[in-house]
Formats: structure tokens, C-alpha cells, sequence
């Protein structure tokens, strides 16, 4: 459904407003992906702490995104297309935040990685996992671009390569954590970071189901394509 | 940002050919078919066939001159007191054609009440306002059962904790929003089966508005409610479907949730989103 502007233009501006932060707040989380991915890549440490005290710019967007949101639904009184674009706009940023804070953890745990001696840590894996889960949310945001459900779901669908590498990971780590137990630290803090990643990829599929939402006006069915085994198959 | 806006030509062409949603249901208590409606030469409402649900609230919303009034004042044939207008297709109140020539449209507008925009209480005290329509329908056999109905009328309108103590007094000494409760008291005491309204709030403030929001939502209950907005909040918290108007025509119409968070047709989710009208 095409839309045209609104009567009002103050109104039209607030959307607009919105959806340049949410923008904004997604860019920032791409770069701090694709920071914590090259201390991974290379085990070395690219700025790490600049890393971290910037997830309270990701924290603070996000807060100014729900905080606007809210005026528009007070002031605005939005409905149909309008009411989803808020709703979900607010939700992307929420999720756009939790991915933040995984971005930060791994880069804690990246530290302590590096700072144990990361010789014998099998980081390949991950950092395929990591540039893919990256890919997943600048697609999804060009899916929110263009209210575009069918990319949306093509998202939502390819999460399960990022899960079927999480279960790859997950056996490489233990086999490495049996062979050198003396950097059992390092590997258990890459198990963790690569459920972070993991859950990075399921948060890219919950934008992906927002955009669906705000397309359709629907929900998208509950079921999603799978294959996280790490539970009984590692 | 530049705005463009639609010529009406353009909106004309963006009307679909059949309502979208669903006109009929299970349990109507009204149905119009194929109705037409003129002032002189002017085609005011085109072809809108339209159920309306017992015991549910419809809201009949679009922008002005769209037709949602003329359609309401259909119901109960006040369009009869405008020379010009004339009525074509069939509008029935249960099984009853309510244009047959043979109807006698008095017990007509008992059966099908009418509260209008501007609260107007009769220049009478508040007990006879209530006991007007009663007592010319033969409502009552004596006194005491006048009483009961002119204190039901009012405690179902949320009034008679306010007035109880003053029925002696005029009508039109009350606030607005009391003015237009003890309306709504006077429409429900003939116990119409179907009650009409033509944009109840516009003329009172929010505190009234809720009041007479609750009021709606509670005599759903026991009444058939058709009512004219221009609020699309007043529409969407008090009634169960929405129909959307546009140039005449019925666009769209659906259970109020889906009309407000995802409607179908392109005119409606612009009317309702501000982008026109």
C-alpha cells in the first residue's frame, strides 16, 4: 500500500526522525560487530575498550528512540501503517540494543581470551559466524528500508547456516578444551562468544519478523528453520 | 518535505468497485441493500449494502461530506423531513421494510432513537424530558410506573445520581454532557431497539466524552448502537465494527481492531492514518 504524506507534516517529520535513528542505531551496532570480529580474526586487541564504553551510545540511542516513540503514540495518536512503523521501530531498537550488549560481552570475553594466550583457541568458525551474523543485519535493515517482507524472511531463513556453524563451533571448542586443558579458560569464553553470535543471528530473524509485521500488518508464522544442536550433539 | 496531494478525480478512481470486508453477519437487526440516496440531482450515498449487528456498536467514520450521516438519518427515515432527498433500495429493522408506504414512522423513531450532535433537551424539567416519549407512546398506565421508567432511563444514562434530587428542574439548566445524557435518557425510554447517533461528543469536553464513551459501552449491552464520528479514537474504543465512507460510497468495513491497525483498502488506511480528509 503506497503511502502519501500526512495532513499533518510535523507528523510526517516524527516518523521520519524515528526511522533515521533506528538507522543510526544500526549502523553503530554493525561497527561494533565488526570491531569485536577483528580482535577475533586477527587475536588482537583493535581497540577493545573504546569498543565497550561505546555500547553507551548503542544504550542511549536506543532510550531516545523509545522516548520519541512514545511522544508520537501521545501526541500523535498514530494508527494502521503509522501505529506499526512506531511499535516497530521501538522493538527494533530494543533488539538493536540486546545485540549491542553481546557485542560488549564478546569483547570482554575477547580480553580475557587474548590475555590467557590465545594460541590454541579455534577462532575460524567464529569468525565466519561473526561476518555472517553481520551480513544478517545490514540485509534486515535494508529490509526495513524498503518494507520489504520477502528479504525480511530470506533473513529469518538463513539463520539456520549461522546456527548449523554454532554447532560446528561448539564441537571444535570442546575437542580444543580436551586437547589443551591448560587454556580451558580461553575456550570456555569462546564457547560463550559463540552463543553470543548465535543469538545475534536469532535477533537479526526477530528484526526480520518486525518488518514482517510492519509489511503485513500480520504475524509471521511461529515456525522458523533450525539447527542449533549444540544441546545433544556436542 | 513537499506534499503532493490526490485531485478528488484521482480518490474517485481509487474507490473499489464492492465494499471491502465483510458487510453481512450472523445476527443483523438492521440490513440495507443497494442503497441509494439524492438530494435533487445529487447522488449523496451510492449503492452502500451494509448489516448492522444486534447488540454491537458500528461506527460510521470517513471525511466530511462522504455520506456517513445522510446513511444514519437513513435508519430511522429523518431524511424524510428533507423535501429534496429521496431514498432508494431496501433498509429493513428485522423483517420489516421501514420505507413501505404503510409504516408510520412515529413507532418507527421509538423503535429506532435518534441522539444528535448538539445535546437538545426539550424546554421542559428533567422528568418530563424523560417522560415525553412514554407518554405519547402510551408507555405507561399511571403515575408510579412513569416514575420507573423516567428513574430507569436515567440511572441506565449514568444521570441519576446527579439529578434525582432537582427532576423539577429544567433540562437545559444542566452541564453539556449531562444535556446529552439525559438525551440518551430520553431515547431509551421509549425502549427503542436500535438507538442512533450523530456525533454525540463533538460539542462536549474530554471528561463528558469518556462518560458518554463508558455510557455506549455499557448500553451495548442491551441496545443495537450506529454511530457517527469523527474521532477515530472515540471509534476505535467504542465500537465493535467500523464502517469507512468515502465520496458516497461504503469502502470498507471490518471488525474495528483490523479497520485501525491494518485496514485493506488504500482510502482507508489514508483517512485514518491523516494523510487525508
Amino acid at each position: 500500500m503506497e503511502s502519501s504524506p500526512h495532513t499533518s507534516s510535523a507528523f510526517d517529520q516524527d516518523l521520519y526522525e524515528m526511522s533515521e535513528k533506528v538507522r543510526s542505531l544500526a549502523n553503530l551496532v554493525e561497527r561494533q560487530l565488526k570491531a569485536v570480529t577483528q580482535s577475533l580474526s586477527t587475536l588482537e586487541d583493535k581497540g577493545l575498550d573504546k569498543l565497550i564504553r561505546r555500547d553507551k551510545k548503542v544504550d542511549k540511542l536506543e532510550s531516545e528512540i523509545i522516548e520519541q516513540g512514545v511522544q508520537v503514540i501521545a501526541l500523535r495518536a498514530p494508527l494502521a501503517e503509522d501505529l506499526r512503523r512506531v511499535l516497530v521501530i521501538q522493538k527494533i531498537a530494543t533488539i538493536l540494543e540486546r545485540m549491542g550488549d553481546y557485542a560488549r560481552n564478546t569483547a570482554n570475553r575477547t580480553k580475557v581470551i587474548l590475555a590467557e594466550g590465545p594460541e590454541a583457541v579455534p577462532v575460524t568458525n567464529l569468525q565466519q559466524m561473526a561476518e555472517l551474523t553481520c551480513e544478517m543485519l545490514v540485509d534486515v535493515m535494508a529490509a526495513f528500508d524498503n518494507v520489504d517482507a520477502e528479504m525480511a524472511i530470506k533473513v529469518r531463513n538463513g539463520d539456520v547456516k549461522v546456527d548449523k556453524l554454532h554447532t560446528k563451533l561448539h564441537r571444535d571448542v570442546v575437542k580444543s578444551a580436551q586437547n589443551n586443558p591448560d587454556q580451558i579458560v580461553a575456550n570456555v569464553h569462546l564457547l560463550f562468544i559463540a552463543k553470543n553470535f548465535e543469538r545475534i543471528g536469532d535477533y537479526a530473524t526477530g528484526i526480520a519478523e518486525q518488518v514482517y509485521f510492519l509489511a503485513n500488518g500480520t504475524f509471521v508464522d511461529e515456525f522458523r528453520p533450525k539447527a542449533d544442536k549444540t544441546s545433544w550433539n556436542a | 518535505m513537499d506534499i503532493v496531494r490526490a485531485p478528488i478525480e484521482m480518490e474517485a478512481s481509487k474507490l473499489p468497485s464492492l465494499t471491502v470486508g465483510e458487510v453481512y453477519v450472523d445476527t443483523p437487526r438492521m440490513t440495507t441493500r443497494n442503497v441509494n440516496v439524492f438530494y435533487g440531482d445529487k447522488m449523496a450515498i451510492d449503492n452502500v449494502t451494509l448489516d448492522i449487528a444486534e447488540k454491537q456498536v458500528i461506527s460510521l467514520i470517513g471525511p466530511s461530506g462522504c455520506g456517513k450521516s445522510t446513511f444514519l438519518r437513513c435508519l430511522n427515515r429523518m431524511n424524510d423531513t428533507i423535501e429534496s432527498c429521496r431514498v432508494e433500495g431496501q433498509i429493513k429493522l428485522d423483517d420489516q421494510n421501514i420505507y413501505d408506504p404503510h409504516i408510520d414512522v412515529v413507532p418507527l423513531r421509538a423503535r429506532v432513537g435518534m441522539v444528535f450532535q448538539k445535546p437538545n433537551p426539550f424546554p421542559k424539567s428533567i422528568y418530563d424530558n424523560v417522560a415525553y416519549g412514554p407518554r405519547i407512546h402510551g408507555l405507561a398506565g399511571h403515575k408510579d410506573e412513569l416514575d420507573s421508567i423516567v428513574e430507569a432511563s436515567l440511572r441506565r444514562a449514568g444521570l441519576w445520581g446527579e439529578v434525582a434530587n432537582r427532576l423539577d428542574q429544567s433540562g437545559t439548566s444542566l452541564s453539556g454532557g449531562q444535556q446529552q445524557r439525559l438525551c440518551i435518557a430520553r431515547a431509551i425510554a421509549v425502549s427503542p431497539e436500535v438507538i442512533l447517533m450523530d456525533e454525540p461528543c463533538s460539542a462536549l469536553d474530554p471528561i463528558a466524552t469518556a462518560r458518554i464513551e463508558e455510557l455506549i459501552f455499557e448500553l451495548r449491552e442491551e441496545f443495537t448502537i450506529v454511530i457517527v464520528t469523527h474521532s477515530m479514537q472515540q471509534a476505535a474504543r467504542v465500537s465493535n465494527r467500523t464502517a469507512y465512507f468515502h465520496l458516497g460510497r461504503l469502502v470498507e468495513v471490518g471488525g474495528t481492531s483490523e479497520i485501525f491497525t491494518n485496514p485493506h483498502h488504500e482510502l482507508t488506511n489514508s483517512y485514518i492514518t491523516g494523510r487525508f480528509g
